[in-house]
């Protein structure tokens, strides 16, 4: 290396080395480099399998497969089936999500708040478990609420059966509300008061307001809600199977899992069917996308919005009844059965104090083979995908906010593009991608951790974009300029002030990864279980009690971590308010 | 001083590839081909044995425990529906990757496929001479280790007095909406249906599917469900559940029609790709041997070993009409049977 | 060779083109400012200097050390540079001290050298006391000083400041121009200032660069620049300036005749005016017009107007002069006063009418620059 002393500086102090070719950078090159190549690996390589599979590689080349998948008559019943239930959850989304977030947002109702947290709740909540909760309230006979409304009404059968469509709709509907309540909420908060008083102005009433001016402000909200809720139940593979396997309905999730679960397995129907998958929900989000982004009149975020609540005087109280029956359907219930169940020494027995046990947690957390081993799996897993998630979300993020790379845009959406797809459909591409050379640890717990670092990367990503939007480049800049080499710079700088940004992110990985099911369980082996496996294999030999236990513990650490974020994200620098300047 | 790195690392990467090559060549190559050449060291030297198998945890889990205990050989194991298993078994095949030393499965379908790809190690068992021949493979790669019958269960409580005594009874109207079955959505249930559908005639399924009967993911829960009270019959296809429930002192019964009833051959093997091909033999024996099939019996199974009683308080076998399955043949047909039965049933059958 | 030497740099973002062969030289020692509207590339010239920004052409060598080029970038960290940052990037995690200290402590200071060399730096910006402070207690004020404490510490050979007053109050902004002034006098180091501020140029700078739309317009003293704009666009920018549209009916030498509507008037030629050029515009300031015949000194020229309006401003009087249909401001005594509608005499030294073409390009770009 050539060093020449500069002529002429103040005071001659250190030398002042020779520029370096500008593409040297060194560790940034090579850091940065890498979690390019892994993220192609992790995301790109599995989707392009998706593609080979459907082709019927490796095995041979055609487009039988593709056709077959498409001919085939419970391959068709199983599209119906699934538009169906998008359609139907996307309704009921809009019929419960909308008069609560208004209920919430601009109604003097009492409980409110409640309301809001419980909706919550029952977002966080894993949707399979949900479903657990509902066989055991409307269990076509013993469902406790089904023997309740026996008793009630002196009937000798049913009267409700959790095993039909219209179960497998509600037990879904009853979580993916919950994006169609938050997007209008957010919507109606956003609409300022003028608008509405303008309106009164003119002399219009109240219920002309809300029709004429409310309505339609928050209307692509309310679309786009209402189709990220179907899209988002096309994916959930836990209670399609949970509910739909003994209601005999097969979905396209729960019809991939078994062309592959069945033996010999057919890998090429299923990426056929994966594909198909793909495309609805690609349909879904452009559709989506275009509603929020041409037809959005409330710019949401905006700063200064005076809102007002409205009275509602008696009103308040048939509102009120509606939102709490919602919630407590859609969370007290669920999680308040599972809850009991996971005491009880027979959930069929009613609750009494000699019907009170901890047998269930003993077996669940201690004694239980496989559930022991879920427990440390999926801990183990979800803290370990979180930091390569995280840590590929920085590196991607770094280079969309701070470089002027060529090609940053496209890895950015790269990053993004997993949180569209199925977990079903990402643990097809994985399978096909890692059950061979060059990396076949199919079989092993690191085909999970691909699977999770693949299927959560999105969350990171956006998570991590967020928190380095927040600083101010110069802060880094200024670090260079006073001599810290780049890697210095980001670990005295960057690193300390976007922990609390880059902690959340950690954690929104870390609450999905922790209960995942629908890519686990077409890709867990022996010895690499997970709590969601456990659950589901416990479920599958009638086990109730010790999975109620399981999911209560899941429940509780999911939920605890969500109130953590709660607070980091309200607090200090990662509260996405007001940028870190210095 | 690059060079030298660079050469030390290719010399690195060399050596151990061969090692590796030479462990896989000794893996393959060693292993006993009979229960006379297990050598107890090689198998305790091995650590552990990974099994596969279809059977209720609680029957493994007690088989297991005095094996581990004698020979301090730790026992890992897969469990999932006979389909699970073996599907999981071809994919760590087409990956390169085999996991398992054991696999048993309630499908010899299943093994024989496995043995149709030369998945599965001849291995002579000293079990053979108690088991009877038509009930193991002539190349000694796969021996059943257990039979389940299918059986009529029944809420002791609600049909008590008279309980459906045939087959064709339950597809009785009566039984309308209160029958349950099972098959996993990998279709581990069509089997025995279609051996009852060749042997009775497909009329008795069809009139079983027009109760629309509800149909459960694993037999466990045809009991559970019969326990409750939620359905009062069931086709349930693993007496031992049945016989386990009523020992239990729960409000159900269960019969074996006079027709015949299908029976389930449960077979073992050995895998050729085991990792652990001694302590594979070693536990194989084990599982095949009057202790352990005494321990399966236990559970609530027949075992295939001529030489071990029959589950107490159950009907021998000789007693019993066993239907059979023509293996073989559901092989070979198995798309077009699992069409036929989704046809009749509806639903997600893996076909 | 000067001290820094650029030479032809270049540099566009997508198609939008921040520098067009820039050429400039700065001295040991001397305070030069970069100055123009926002958008006009001196924002990215400065981060060229500093090692952010790698150019598309052209080199910049530092004590004959070659710094940057397209192909060939020494990285910020090692151009022993300070840098003080508009919004003045103070670190919101570390303390008053630590801030400062960083850049001791990456190269390896002793412990308490750094303590000595940070309390005589804060005590040097006015902070003593104030050490163990987080910046989100200090005021705007006290950041920049932390900012600059931060930069000088390390004893830069160059110190490049990114517009560093204009987040800060009036007042304040001009005692810290004093301030700055003063510093750099006593530690003798290279400022390379940029801002889009005349007032702050002139009152700061040995010297100021002029850019407008990536290239440089003019380099001179500040007199240079606002008495000898080299075009309209630099005495535009420099201060409110007449522009009277004209003829150039004949030249003689460094002078020139020129016609404005019914009257001539003789004018100084700028830099640049060729013998082709016909229609040009003279640019006065308003504070070199007089109002009234006996304003005139010698060698000046008289034009006849109306007064349209005043506006009293308290040290001045804002004058609306009617010349032959076009308005001319005037910057009068408070203490001489006319009526509106009055025909009056200006009175303007011919030095201070400088005829110029009038067709240069207007400065307003859209804000693609950072500054």
């Amino acid at each position: 290396m050539q060093v020449i002393a500069p002529a002429g500086t103040a005071r001659g102090a250190p030398a002042i080395a020779a520029a370096a070719p500008t593409g040297r950078f060194g560790l940034e090159r090579i850091l940065l480099g890498l979690g390019v190549a892994l993220l192609l690996l992790l995301v790109g390589y599995p989707l392009l399998w998706l593609l080979l599979g459907a082709l019927g590689l490796p095995q041979s080349i055609g487009l039988e497969h593709l056709a077959r998948a498409f001919t085939r008559p419970q391959n068709y019943a199983a599209l119906v089936n699934t538009l169906e239930l998008a359609l139907g959850t996307g309704l009921m989304s809009v019929a419960i999500g909308v008069p609560l977030a208004w209920a919430t947002a601009r109604s003097d109702m009492p409980l409110r708040q409640l309301v809001h947290v419980l909706v919550a709740l029952s977002y966080i909540t894993p949707p399979y478990l949900t479903a657990l909760a509902y066989i055991i309230l409307f269990g076509p006979d013993a469902g406790q609420f089904n023997r309740l409304l026996r008793a009630l009404f002196g009937l000798t059968s049913g009267p409700i059966n959790v095993f039909s469509m219209s179960g497998v709709i509600f037990v879904i509907g009853i979580h993916v509300f919950a994006f169609t309540y938050f997007l209008t909420y957010t919507a109606l908060k956003a609409v300022d008061a003028s608008l509405e008083e303008s309106a009164q102005m003119l002399g219009a009433k109240r219920w002309q307001t809300v029709l004429r001016i409310n309505l339609p402000l928050v209307a692509p909200a309310i679309t786009g809600g209402a189709l990220l809720s179907a899209i988002d139940s096309l994916a959930l593979f836990g209670p399609q199977a949970i509910i739909g396997t003994p209601a005999q309905i097969v979905f396209l999730p729960t019809r991939i899992y078994a062309t592959i679960g069945s033996y010999p397995p057919r890998w090429g129907e299923a990426s056929a069917l994966s594909l198909l998958l793909v495309a609805l929900t690609v349909a879904g989000l452009a559709l989506q996308r275009g509603y929020l982004e041409q037809r959005s009149y409330v710019t949401v975020g905006g700063r200064g919005v005076r809102t007002r609540r409205l009275e509602h005087g008696l009103w308040r109280w048939p509102l009120t009844g509606f939102c709490l029956s919602v919630v407590f359907f859609s969370a007290v219930a669920p999680i308040g059965v599972l809850t009991l169940t996971a005491f009880s020494n027979s959930w069929i027995e009613p609750l009494s104090a000699s019907n009170i046990t901890l047998a269930h947690f003993q077996a669940a957390l201690f004694t239980d083979q496989v559930s022991v081993r879920g427990i440390i799996n999926s801990f183990k897993l979800a803290t370990a995908a979180a930091a390569v998630a995280v840590a590929l979300g920085a590196i991607v993020a770094y280079l969309d906010l701070r470089t002027t790379l060529w090609g940053r845009r496209l890895l950015d959406y790269l990053a993004i593009l997993p949180l569209g797809l199925p977990g079903t459909v990402m643990a097809v591409g994985i399978l096909l991608a890692f059950i061979r050379f060059p990396l076949p640890i199919y079989g092993t717990i690191w085909i999970l951790l691909a699977a999770y670092v693949a299927r959560f990367v999105p969350l990171a990503t956006r998570s991590a974009n967020a928190s380095f939007r927040q600083i101010d480049p110069a802060l880094e800049e200024a670090g260079r300029i006073t001599g810290a080499s780049w890697w210095l710079t980001m670990r005295r700088v960057l690193f300390p002030l976007a922990r609390p940004g880059l902690l959340v992110a950690f954690l929104l990985v870390f609450i999905p990864a922790f209960s995942e099911l629908s890519a686990t369980i077409l890709l867990y082996a022996g010895g690499t279980e997970t709590i969601a496996i456990a659950i589901y294999r416990l479920n599958d030999l009638g086990q109730l009690e010790v999975v109620s236990a399981l999911a209560v513990f899941t429940i509780g650490v999911v939920l605890s971590l969500a109130l953590l974020v709660n607070w980091l994200s309200g607090s200090s620098w990662a509260s996405g308010e007001t940028p870190i300047r210095g | 001083m690059p060079i030298a790195r660079r050469s030390m690392i290719k010399g690195v990467v060399a050596s151990c590839a061969v090692t590796l090559l030479r462990r896989q060549a000794k893996a393959q190559a060693a292993g006993p081909e009979d229960a006379a050449q297990i050598d107890l060291e090689k198998a305790k030297a091995e650590g552990k044995v990974v099994l596969y198998t279809s059977l209720d945890t609680q029957i493994v889990d007690a088989i297991n425990a005095p094996f581990t205990q004698k020979y301090g050989i730790a026992v890992q194991y897969f469990r999932g529906g006979s389909s699970d298993v073996t599907s999981k078994v071809l994919a760590e095949a087409d990956a390169g990757r085999p996991q398992a030393d054991v696999v048993d499965a309630s499908d010899l379908a299943a093994l024989l496929l496995m043995k149709e790809r030369k998945l599965l190690k001849p291995f002579k068992s000293a079990a053979a001479a108690a088991v009877a021949s038509n009930l193991r493979d002539p190349d000694s790669t796969w021996i059943t280790d257990r039979l389940t019958q299918a059986v009529i269960q029944y809420n002791s409580k609600e049909l008590g007095s008279a309980p459906p005594k045939t087959w064709a009874d339950l597809g009785k109207a009566a039984l309308n909406g209160r029958l349950v079955y099972f098959s996993s959505a990998n279709g581990d249930g069509a089997p025995r249906i279609y051996t009852l559908a060749k042997h009775l005639g497909w009329d008795v399924v069809k009139a079983m599917a027009a109760t629309k009967p509800l149909r459960v993911q694993t037999p466990q829960i045809i009991t559970q469900v019969l326990e409750r009270g939620e359905r009062i019959a069931g086709f349930l296809q693993n007496d031992n559940i049945a016989w386990r429930s009523k020992r239990q002192g729960k409000p159900t019964d269960y019969l074996f029609p006079a027709e015949g009833v299908p029976t389930e051959i449960g077979a073992c093997g050995l895998l050729a790709s085991s990792p652990r091909p001694h302590a594979a033999a070693l536990y194989h024996e084990w599982w095949m041997g009057p202790e352990g099939q005494a321990l399966l019996v236990k559970g609530g199974k027949y075992s295939s070993r001529t030489d071990v009683a029959p589950p107490e308080g159950s009907t021998p076998l000789s007693e019993l009409k066993l239907l059979m399955l023509d293996y073989a043949e559901y092989k070979r047909d198995k798309t077009k049977i699992l069409d036929q039965i989704a046809d009749i049933f509806g639903g997600e059958w893996g076909n | 060779m000067d001290f820094i030497e650029v030479a032809g740099i270049g540099k566009t973002f997508g198609t939008f083109q921040a520098l067009d062969a820039v050429d400039l030289s700065v001295e040991e020692r001397e305070f030069i400012t970069l100055l123009g509207p926002s958008g006009c590339g001196k924002t990215t010239m400065l981060r060229t200097l500093a090692g952010f920004l790698t150019p598309d052409a052209g080199t910049i060598h530092v004590a004959g050390q070659l710094f940057s080029s397209p192909t060939a970038v020494l990285p910020p960290e090692r151009r022993r540079m300070g840098m003080v940052f508009q919004n003045y990037a103070v670190w919101p995690h570390m303390s008053v001290f630590d801030n400062v200290a960083f850049g001791l402590q990456i190269n390896n200071v002793g412990r308490s050298a750094i303590s000595e060399r940070v309390s005589r730096m804060l005590a040097a910006v006015g902070l003593e006391g104030l050490e163990r402070r987080h910046p989100s207690q200090l005021s705007g004020g006290q950041q920049q000083r932390v900012a600059l404490a931060r930069s000088l510490v390390v004893e830069p050979a160059i110190l490049l400041l990114d517009e560093p007053l204009s987040n800060l109050d009036a007042k304040l902004r001009e005692r810290m121009r004093a301030e700055l002034k003063t510093l750099q006098r006593q530690l003798g180091i290279t400022f390379i200032y940029v801002t889009h501020d005349q007032a702050e140029a002139m009152a700061l700078s040995d010297r100021i660069i002029v850019f407008n739309k990536g290239r440089v317009q003019q380099v001179g003293t500040p007199r240079q620049v606002y008495e000898r704009p080299a075009n309209l666009f630099v005495a535009d920018f420099m201060g409110v300036v007449n522009k009277l549209p004209g003829v150039l009916i004949e030249h003689r030498g460094a002078e020139g005749h020129v016609r404005i509507g019914q009257q001539t008037i003789a004018a100084r030629l700028g830099d640049g005016l060729s013998a082709a050029d016909r229609a040009i515009v003279i640019a006065i300031r308003p504070e070199a017009i007089g109002l009234g015949p006996g304003a005139a000194r010698d060698r000046a020229n008289v034009l006849k107007g109306r007064l349209i309006d005043s506006a009293f401003l308290g040290n001045i009087v804002d004058h609306q002069v009617d010349v032959d249909g076009t308005l001319v401001r005037v910057q009068g005594d408070r203490l001489q006063s006319v009526e509106p509608g009055a025909e009056i005499e200006l009175s303007i030294p011919i030095a201070e009418c400088v005829a110029m073409r009038g067709d240069l390009p207007e400065h307003h770009e859209p804000e693609q620059d950072r500054s």
